[in-house]
């Protein structure tokens, strides 16, 4: 293949080797050779504007040299090219360019945040004249406020265009553009267009100059005064490789690092701004205990004493059977293995489970039936080469913002995105998307239609040219399942619903001809386990990948870990191990006296807040290890604070299952008698008396090595890209019934919450730069809103179940009519109260309103 | 003399009623196109047709026109004529009168460029300052769909052209090709960087064709009459047909004289512009539009300089678009130069740091020098900027702006000095810059 062959040429004397279609310029940096630029980023599209980085080709490998000098970005090595970026001619058009470029530059650098990691700077100190011929006037733009994140500093600017192409081709918004000509040239963002995607701080990274600075760390320290610590974020599933810069033990900022396989050189404002959380006044500094219904502040032996002399108690009168420990799902592998170890081994119990949301057992358990185990069906690379993706319930820039980078990227390399979702999302594309908006509880109908197709279209003689050679591994059950598919019918389907079948036509045929390139995205719109088995069941026929976009960092990580129900067979117990709904019912009824909370908050996490409440509200004794004051902590009878991952290092496993390495960025601050989280369980194991080893985290990780084969292999690797650990698909083709269209009560919206990364638990919320992002309210559809004389932005009072509640309503026509979107977490914001009714989907009657 | 000489796409110029498709047609007009396409003639014979003719491109650069069309690879699917119709070069005043009155003989010349190259659409990208013309394009282009020249199945063929006009936006950029691609499809006009040429990869990412309004003139022409008939005219093969010139400036009769290539300059100022106003002395000349460097009086009364585009090539000046602006030796060479640099200051389109802040630099130092607030190391300075405003961007408006001043700068150094050392303008120019 000479696509994937290397081309040797010479450059500056020395052989370099560069892939086909690679700009000069990248294989030079690659072999750590500079090249003065400043609009090219390896990311970015070529437009060879700034004539920074000029060479001179004495041979284009043809014999011949170049007359012109050429930018080294825009023109692609070939076999035999004689390159040079040190000749005379070189190095007097460097001289010249970059004159021009200070020219109007105002060279404030003593007062510029850019200074110190300054690419004008540091390349002018290198490749400039150090004398300035001019005397006129430097060029002054009109101050403008573009966001509450980014503060722009436009005399600055050296027009590379950066920005312009990243919210253009990275990003989609199309936000930043320019205006006017020649040295009157703007870059800047279009009038009454405030930015407001969700990744707009990128511009800030890929600025070379002081143009566009952070407005939350602006003018707060110099670079040279910080230390910064490359590591993985931990705010969503995705784990972006970020760099934590800090000064004396507090958090300064974040800024993307690359890790080409996951993130590229991007990250989202919620891991830019996140680490304010950490700094946040809500932090528990100390442990507390419940003395006379009052939490008091106690020192760490007093609290862990506490619990212990109560477990001991409980363990003797009721055994293991009385414990229930819930979360690791945001905590790293390291202690959610510790927390399930201290329960199977301490407290005996096998009650213990990352999954506090039912969406999240439901796409466990639902691919553990299909597949035979969870995680490790396609990587991000897959995804980006991808060419055709299939979203179903999900909404990657809501949720996972680079998930929606990776999926634009595919696109820009010509995919086609199908999504199906209750609404029409937004991924800032303009062609090649279908948007399927199958009607509440018809999805699973929509998906078998799908299947019927597909499988027709696949076996078309049913199974008598499907050898049982050829049966892939784990196609176990597909004769039944061929057989059901084909007797069903689905006319009524379609005669209640608006789509046509020539559509579904369309999608079979695309995910037909694209099937070794498909790629599935499974959002957490998808609570039900029969139609995450029915999506399964067609990524089983199609053979295709597939990623399911979680919500908690670190579900598939603990999962790994058998903070799970599959504990008890690593263990060899026998217990029946309840879901998390189960659990507190089993709390209500006695069954259970005692939880431990890592790191989690049911009351606002689960979608019964009612059950949850009045759980806690039983006898049960309730611990609660967390990081910030939560929702769940006044029910709590003892209080131990927890670290976050910017304070403690541990592994993560991501929605690919790519087990990444998070390091430590700072001690705990001030104030906070931390302790790292892994270590308490052992501390409550000694104070009870039992052994339970755990000296250091390498000792851990060298346990869960020896437990989990394939994570031996991740803890021990040096890729700092992480590493993905695939799973052999096996299971079978699971049967599984139609259930009947819900009846809709009329003269009602159906309200639905759907995850919103900003506002995902308690410690993003605290997160205070985060505040400034647009408010959520309730979206409804326009034609809704005319109907009832809603005006955007107004507030309106809703009646949902027994309580009214007045909410600023935005009118969003990506709904479809009859439909009410608010994001997950936001009502508590508003009203603490309305928490416990907090139904995922809840009927809801709207209140005329004249306006 | 120039009674004898012979006017190719001006022949129709002295009549109005050739705007409309009647008095065309009865002066041979449609007989080019309605010939290849009735004998069936290849594509490929036209292209050697206009090869062999030597007609090189009207709009500036001077590219053999035969040469550039078969540079279109032979592919499935649209291919794309731009016409450039941008005449925003200043002292250029062409085209304007080749659309207004003989617009049908550019529509002739694009279907035959079309025909030639297996296009079937064609855009006639004009200057949005010229409003008649557009209307008059517009018009003949209506009369001539009513006819069915211009459309689907030309006489009776399977050859099919349709024609679009298309309004520029008042910026000179545009009349780059691949600006001018760039705004066609809606964008800001940022000229692109090359490779990929046009003709691989222009409008619409498809092979395309951009030719000037003149070089599409002849084409009717060169058909009708042979390709030998016109690489007769002019001095040689190279440079064979004739030339529009726009005269302007400091000359009695002012105007635009369709002249076959290889005259001098001195020919042009003095038999056909009827010399110099008042009996002055000549001082400069731009001999082809504001981009050309001026040739000095020397260069026209002594080295009796040729117009053709080898000749002014040689003495280090080019053809580019054909305006020949006049100045005697009133004038403020100084001036001349400053506000030359102001329009490339006004028109670099910004993405480019060399011409972005080179053309503003240039223009703010000639301007000062001009007012007597210049100081010795301007000069020196000047002439640094210059190299590095050569060979360095995508498009070449930033060269154009060096070889402008450059010339003005190495040829009448006297004057800059003069203005540095009196700390005023020794001419006592009248006009501010």
């Amino acid at each position: 293949m000479s696509q994937e062959s290397e081309i040797n040429f010479l450059f500056n004397g020395k052989e370099l080797k560069a892939k086909h279609g690679q700009p000069i310029i990248q294989a030079a940096l690659d072999a750590e050779i500079h090249i003065p630029h400043f609009c090219y980023h390896k990311n970015l599209s070529v437009v060879g504007q700034c004539r920074a980085c000029l060479v001179e080709i004495t041979d284009a490998g043809n014999g011949k040299p170049i007359p012109k000098l050429q930018p080294s970005c825009a023109t692609f090595a070939s076999e035999g090219m004689v390159v040079s970026s040190e000749t005379p001619r070189v190095d007097e058009a460097q001289k010249g360019v970059f004159e021009f470029l200070l020219k109007n530059h105002p060279l404030d650098c003593p007062v510029c945040d850019q200074g110190g990691e300054c690419p004008l700077q540091d390349q002018t100190m290198s490749y400039a004249n150090a004398i300035s011929r001019t005397q006129e006037l430097r060029r002054i733009f009109p101050k403008k406020e573009i966001s509450p994140f980014i503060k722009p500093e436009m005399n600055r600017c050296v027009h590379c265009t950066r920005c312009i192409r990243f919210t253009s081709e990275i990003d989609g918004g199309e936000e930043f553009g320019w205006a006017f000509r020649g040295d009157k040239t703007e870059v800047g963002i279009y009038e009454d267009l405030p930015l407001s995607s969700i990744v707009s701080g990128n511009v800030i990274d890929i600025c070379p100059v002081g143009a566009l600075t952070d407005n939350k760390y602006r003018f707060t320290s110099r670079v040279w005064e910080m230390e910064h610590t490359d590591t993985s974020c931990t705010l969503c599933s995705i784990g972006c490789k970020q760099r934590v810069w800090s000064q004396e033990g507090i958090l300064k900022r974040v800024t993307a690092s690359e890790n080409s396989e996951v993130n590229d050189t991007w990250i989202c404002d919620v891991a830019r701004y996140g680490w304010s959380g950490v700094h946040a006044d809500n932090r528990i500094s100390k442990p507390m205990v419940k003395v006379d219904g009052v939490l008091k502040e106690v020192d760490w032996d007093e609290a862990i004493q506490h619990i212990a002399n109560k477990y001991v108690s409980l363990k003797q009168i009721s055994g293991g059977v009385s414990f229930a420990g819930l979360g690791g799902s945001h905590s790293s592998n390291e202690v959610s293995y510790q927390f399930q170890k201290f329960f199977h081994t301490v407290l005996e119990s096998d009650q213990v489970d990352c999954r506090i949301h039912p969406r999240d057992y439901s796409q466990t358990d639902a691919q553990i039936s299909v597949f035979g185990c969870a995680g490790g069906f396609a990587t991000l690379s897959d995804l980006s080469n991808s060419d055709h993706i299939v979203l179903y319930g999900s909404d990657p820039f809501q949720e996972h913002p680079i998930l929606a980078l990776q999926i634009r990227k595919a696109h820009s390399k010509g995919a086609y995105i199908d999504s199906i979702n209750p609404r029409k999302i937004d991924l800032r594309l303009n062609n090649r998307v279908s948007h399927f908006i199958p009607l509440i509880g018809m999805e699973i109908v929509f998906i078998k239609a799908i299947q019927k197709i597909v499988s027709r279209k696949l076996f078309p003689d049913g199974m008598s040219n499907f050898s049982k050679e050829n049966n892939p591994k784990g196609f176990d059950g597909l004769e039944d399942f061929l057989e059901i598919l084909s007797a069903d019918s689905f006319e009524h389907f379609f005669e209640e619903t608006d789509m046509e079948m020539s559509l579904l036509e369309d999608i079979a045929t695309r995910l037909i001809s694209n099937k070794d390139k498909l790629t599935f995205v499974i959002g957490p719109f998808i609570t039900d386990i029969s139609l995450n088995i029915e999506i399964l069941n067609l990524a089983k026929i199609l053979e295709c990948g597939f990623l399911y976009a979680s919500v908690p960092p670190n579900l598939q990580g603990a999962f790994d870990m058998v903070v799970s129900p599959r504990g008890k067979d690593h263990y060899e117990k026998n217990f029946e191990v309840r879901n998390s709904d189960q659990v507190f019912e089993s709390v209500l009824a006695g069954d259970i006296s005692s939880l431990y909370l890592m790191n989690c908050d049911p009351i606002s996490e689960h979608p019964n807040g009612k059950l949850v409440r009045e759980a806690m509200e039983s006898s049960c004794f309730v611990v609660v290890h967390a990081t910030h004051m939560n929702a769940t902590i006044p029910f709590a009878d003892v209080v131990l604070p927890a670290l976050t991952s910017y304070e403690e290092s541990g592994s993560y496993t991501n929605i690919e299952r790519r087990t990444l390495m998070n390091k430590r960025a700072i001690k705990p601050s001030n104030g906070l008698s931390g302790k790292e989280n892994w270590k308490v369980f052992a501390e409550i194991a000694k104070a009870m008396e039992i052994p339970m080893r755990s000296n250091s985290l390498a000792q851990i990780q060298t346990e869960i090595s020896e437990f989990f084969d394939d994570y031996k292999l991740a803890l021990t690797s040096s890729n700092s890209n992480g590493v993905c650990l695939p799973q052999e698909k096996e299971g079978k083709f699971v049967v599984s019934k139609i259930s009947t269209l819900e009846q809709e009560k009329k003269d009602s919206f159906k309200l639905i919450l759907t995850p919103h990364l900003p506002l995902s638990g308690i410690y993003v919320s605290s997160a205070f730069h985060l505040w400034d992002m647009p408010d959520a309210c309730i979206r409804m559809s326009g034609l809704d809103c005319d109907n009832f004389g809603i005006l955007n932005g107004s507030e309106i009072e809703f009646k949902i179940e027994e309580k009214t509640l007045k909410l600023p309503v935005e009118i969003d026509d990506s709904i479809p009519a009859g439909l009410i979107f608010a994001p997950e977490g936001f009502l508590k914001i508003h009203n603490d109260s309305f928490l416990n009714m907090g139904e995922y989907f809840v009927l809801l009657e709207e209140k005329k309103e004249n306006s | 003399m120039s009674s004898t000489l012979e006017k190719i796409v001006t022949s129709r110029f002295d009549d109005s009623t050739y705007q409309h498709i009647d008095a065309y047609e009865k002066s041979a007009g449609y007989q080019a196109i309605r010939s290849i396409v009735d004998k069936g003639v290849t594509s490929e014979e036209v292209i050697e047709i206009v090869k062999t003719s030597g007609l090189r491109g009207r709009g500036g650069a001077g590219f053999p026109c035969g040469l550039k069309w078969s540079f279109v690879p032979k592919v499935n699917g649209p291919k794309y004529l731009a016409v450039n119709a941008d005449e925003g070069e200043p002292g250029t005043f062409k085209d304007r009168e080749l659309m207004l009155r003989d617009p049908h003989q550019l529509i002739e010349g694009i279907l035959i460029a079309s025909y030639a190259v297996g296009i079937e659409k064609a855009y006639i990208y004009i200057r949005g300052e010229y409003s008649a013309p557009i209307l008059v394009v517009e018009k003949a282009l209506q009369e001539a769909y009513e006819k069915g020249y211009v459309g689907k199945n030309i006489f009776g063929s399977s050859f099919n052209c349709n024609i679009y006009v298309h309004s520029g936006a008042g910026a000179y950029i545009c009349g780059e090709e691949t600006g001018l691609l760039e705004s066609l499809e809606g964008k800001r006009g940022h000229p692109r960087l090359k490779p990929p040429f046009p003709a691989v990869e222009g409008l619409y990412g498809r092979p395309t064709v951009i030719n000037n309004v003149e070089t599409l003139c002849n084409l009717p022409h060169i058909i009708n009459k042979g390709a030998d008939w016109f690489s007769q005219i002019g001095i040689n093969e190279k440079n064979s047909g004739t030339r529009m010139y726009c005269v302007s400036g400091h000359v009695n009769k002012p105007g635009l004289y369709e002249l076959p290539l290889g005259l001098t300059c001195e020919e042009i100022i003095e038999e056909h512009s009827g010399g110099i106003i008042d009996g002055k002395k000549l001082k400069a000349v731009i001999p082809g539009g504001a981009s050309a460097p001026v040739l000095t009086s020397k260069e026209v009364y002594e080295d009796k300089i040729k117009m053709d585009f080898d000749s002014l090539a040689a003495a280090g000046s080019m053809g580019g678009s054909g305006g020949v602006v006049v100045m005697d030796e009133s004038t403020c060479m100084v001036q001349v130069a400053a506000r030359l640099s102001r329009f490339f200051e006004h028109e670099s389109c910004g993405q480019c740091s060399v011409c972005r802040e080179g053309t503003g630099w240039v223009s703010e130092i000639i301007s000062r020098i001009e007012r007597g607030k210049g100081v010795k190391e301007d000069i020196s300075t000047l002439k640094s900027i210059d190299p590095n405003m050569r060979g360095n961007t995508i498009c070449v408006l930033s060269d154009a702006c060096a070889m402008m001043f450059g010339a003005i700068l190495n040829k009448f150094q006297d004057e800059f000095e003069d203005h540095i050392n009196k700390k005023c303008c020794p001419l006592n120019s009248p006009y501010s810059v």
